[in-house]
């Protein structure tokens, strides 16, 4: 269920070579390396993607989305809810649990 | 707060009419409820907006405080896990909503099946009835069933094409909401899936059709991006055909010219194929397009350097010393460009062009060494005009301490061609100079030696007669104490040179190299690596089966202490013994040439081909 790049950068699709070195530069100064070394290099990983039009064009052409990648796009369609009953059930069952 | 007002709290969510009853009108529980139960509603009907405006109606010091983390968690699934389990994290084990939260930490993880069944149902109604794992059938139904009342939603045509690569039997229902799919979208989806399959000869041929399809439509940058693909796609392969590579990579740049890394590329692959010609026209030709790209200007220079046009390469160096002044590689080339040329002009009989070449070289030379070794050419250019009757080093001495200004006249002697009858004398007094040295050897000067012996190799001076000279003082050299990181700086360098023997004597002289008595302890992984390859002269087809067991052993040693760049080089060694140990396939694919096997075979039993013929045939019959 990784992001996509363009939701790591926080640009939407369309958004041309400044606006993504922009939102590029802007979180590798919230999220430099020494203080989250994971996410500075998944927020590098997603610039490279996207830096140029021919970068852009490559994720287009080549990235095939994961299933579970898919399912969340399904999920934010449609967030599949319990009713309030079912939520209320459940915490009437956790409350055997409570001693 | 005790078990008491952890089940009220609890009963009170959950609706419980007499808890509710029994609340004291002050009761902070009582306060807070309705703003909890409105977020509890909210969240049901997927009202994030009003979640979030109810739950700032529970204030921290509220026994209901946890379900703002409760309620922050289950929003963030299932985009978002790590913003969900951190929000989890959050509410403690003794919280009236621990169990709750366990049942969302279970909805995150997929660990449905221990849950009692009421949890089990309000996850399901979360993740629907493939508890939270994704059927492409399944998915591709629910998305088109959004495309038939609302086809225009944004990404929604993009994720049913996607969804197609994984279930190609929705083609006829995608199209009756959007229309025939697009015959290069369908090539793409089949690509891509083969790719995912690891389906290699399939995917290249769905993506050749796309290619075509592209260039067809006149799409020059799409086509291009699929050539450079492809070719991303063969190198992936076991042998790739470099000619067919080459093809692609042709085809790329001239449909895309604007791509640095495909022209890059292709130089570096004539180079493999030693098509000399090749490379300079490309790297021309990817000058014009790049005239101010540091990579372009190195890439060319080195191709000048290594077809001997000195002087286009020291003139492409300049140009990239315009751009990056501190670059000291490139002045270093520059240096060495001017040097070469003015050997190759000497030996031309050029003297005038030879000191114009040295001329420059001093303009550009800045350190000391490479100050030293253009004196040293100085002096020897002058004798060989006949200006002196001998040689004088004195100008290149304080650049250069003994005995290495006694290595770079050798070679020097060597590189311009003089007469055994001259440069042997030169060579004697290098040795003697090493053996003066020797009493007071320290591990500096022998590293100052071998930095200079690669610097004098990589400018393509003969080194066998020097090396020859030099092997004794630093063989001396292994009973110094080094410091392990000198010692394996050390040893890359031999490896340069090429000196397999002096590698061994290093890294077995190393303290981490020797057992302790009656106790078998691991050796380092570099010490194993450069061991290993040196007994192997290099050849990492050559590796014997100990070896290969050693390397195996130090890779996994390399891993356990995170050592990753020595376990790169071994994987790399080791994978490199696998490829010489198969029959490679002829170019371009095909059936396996049956006497290279047999040759193969011959080599690794030690049999000969003759009697292996005869055994084949007799069917292993004596």
């Amino acid at each position: 269920m990784n992001p996509s790049p363009f939701e790591i950068l926080g640009v939407s699709p369309d958004a041309d070579d400044e606006t993504i070195r922009r939102a590029y530069l802007e979180r590798v100064r919230k999220f430099p390396p020494d203080r989250d070394p994971g996410r500075f290099r998944r927020i590098r990983e997603a610039y490279d993607q996207l830096r140029d039009a021919r970068s852009r064009l490559r994720h287009a052409l080549f990235h095939l989305p994961e299933l579970e990648a898919l399912q969340v796009f399904a999920h934010r369609l449609h967030p599949r809810r319990p009713t309030l009953p079912q939520f209320r059930k459940m915490l009437a069952e956790c409350l055997k649990d409570v001693r | 707060m005790t078990t008491e007002q952890r089940r009220q709290v609890l009963e009170a969510l959950a609706g419980d009419e007499t808890t509710l009853k029994s609340l004291p009108a002050d009761s902070p529980l009582r306060a807070h409820l309705a703003a909890a139960t409105e977020a509890l509603k909210a969240w049901c009907r997927g009202d994030e907006a009003a979640v979030r405006a109810a739950v700032a109606g529970i204030p921290y010091r509220s026994p209901l405080r946890d379900l703002r983390f409760l309620l922050r968690a289950l929003s963030c699934y299932p985009h978002d896990p790590e913003g969900g389990k951190s929000a989890l994290a959050r509410i403690a084990p003794d919280s009236p909503l621990a169990c709750p939260a366990q049942v969302v930490r279970a909805l995150y993880s997929g660990q449905h099946k221990a849950l009692k069944p009421l949890a089990r149902e309000f996850v399901r109604a979360i993740t629907g009835k493939g508890g939270g794992k994704a059927q492409p059938k399944q998915l591709f139904s629910t998305l088109l069933a959004e495309a038939k009342k609302h086809p225009d939603t944004p990404g929604l045509k993009e994720a049913l094409t996607a969804l197609l690569a994984y279930y190609p039997a929705g083609r006829n229902a995608f199209a009756k909401v959007y229309g025939p799919v697009d015959p290069v979208e369908w090539e793409r989806m089949k690509a891509l899936l083969a790719e995912r399959k690891r389906h290699l000869d399939d995917a290249l041929d769905a993506w050749e059709a796309v290619f075509h399809q592209y260039r067809e439509r006149g799409r020059p940058l799409h086509a291009a991006v699929v050539r450079f693909h492809m070719v991303e796609l063969l190198e992936k392969a076991d042998y790739p055909h470099l000619e067919t590579v080459a093809e692609l990579l042709e085809e790329t740049v001239s449909l895309d010219p604007g791509n640095r890394d495909a022209w890059l590329k292709l130089a570096r692959l004539y180079r493999v194929l030693e098509d000399e010609r090749a490379r300079g026209r490309v790297l021309e030709e990817a000058l014009r397009h790049f005239p101010s790209d540091l990579k372009i200007l190195e890439a060319a220079a080195e191709a000048a350097v290594d077809r001997g046009a000195f002087k286009k390469a020291a003139g492409l160096t300049r140009r990239l010393l315009k751009i990056d002044p501190i670059n000291r590689r490139a002045r270093k080339r520059l240096v060495n460009a001017h040097m070469r040329h003015a050997r190759k002009q000497a030996g031309r009989g050029r003297f005038d062009l030879a000191a114009r070449e040295i001329e420059e070289a001093r303009r550009w030379a800045k350190d000391a060494e490479d100050q030293g070794r253009v004196a040293v050419l100085e002096a020897l250019l002058a004798f060989l005009r006949g200006e002196v009757p001998e040689p004088s080093f004195e100008t290149a001495r304080p650049f250069l301490p003994s005995p290495l200004l006694e290595c770079v006249v050798a070679a020097e002697v060597s590189g311009l061609g003089f007469p055994p009858k001259q440069g042997k004398p030169y060579l004697q007094s290098l040795r003697q100079v090493l053996d003066h040295r020797a009493m007071t050897l320290d591990s500096d000067i022998v590293s100052r030696l071998t930095d200079l012996l690669v610097d004098l190799d990589a400018e393509g001076l003969p080194m066998e007669d020097l090396l020859k000279a030099v092997r004794p003082f630093l063989k001396k050299g292994t009973k110094l104490v080094w410091d392990e990181d000198r010692r394996i700086a050390l040893l890359e360098k031999l490896l340069k040179l090429r000196q397999y023997q002096l590698i061994r004597d290093y890294a077995r002289a190393s303290p981490g190299w020797k057992q302790p008595a009656g106790k078998r302890r691991e050796r380092p992984p570099a010490l194993v690596y450069f061991d290993a390859l040196a007994k192997a002269g290099g050849e990492p087809g050559a590796l014997s089966y100990s070896d290969v067991d050693a390397l195996g052993a130090a890779h996994e040693y390399a891993c356990r202490l995170q050592q990753h760049r020595w376990a790169a080089r071994i994987d790399k060694l080791l994978e490199d013994y696998e490829e010489s140990q198969s029959v490679p396939l002829p170019p371009g694919g095909g059936e396996l040439n049956p006497f290279a096997m047999l040759e193969q075979l011959s080599r690794e039993t030690g049999i000969p081909v003759e009697k292996l013929i005869k055994e084949l045939f007799s069917g292993g019959k004596k």
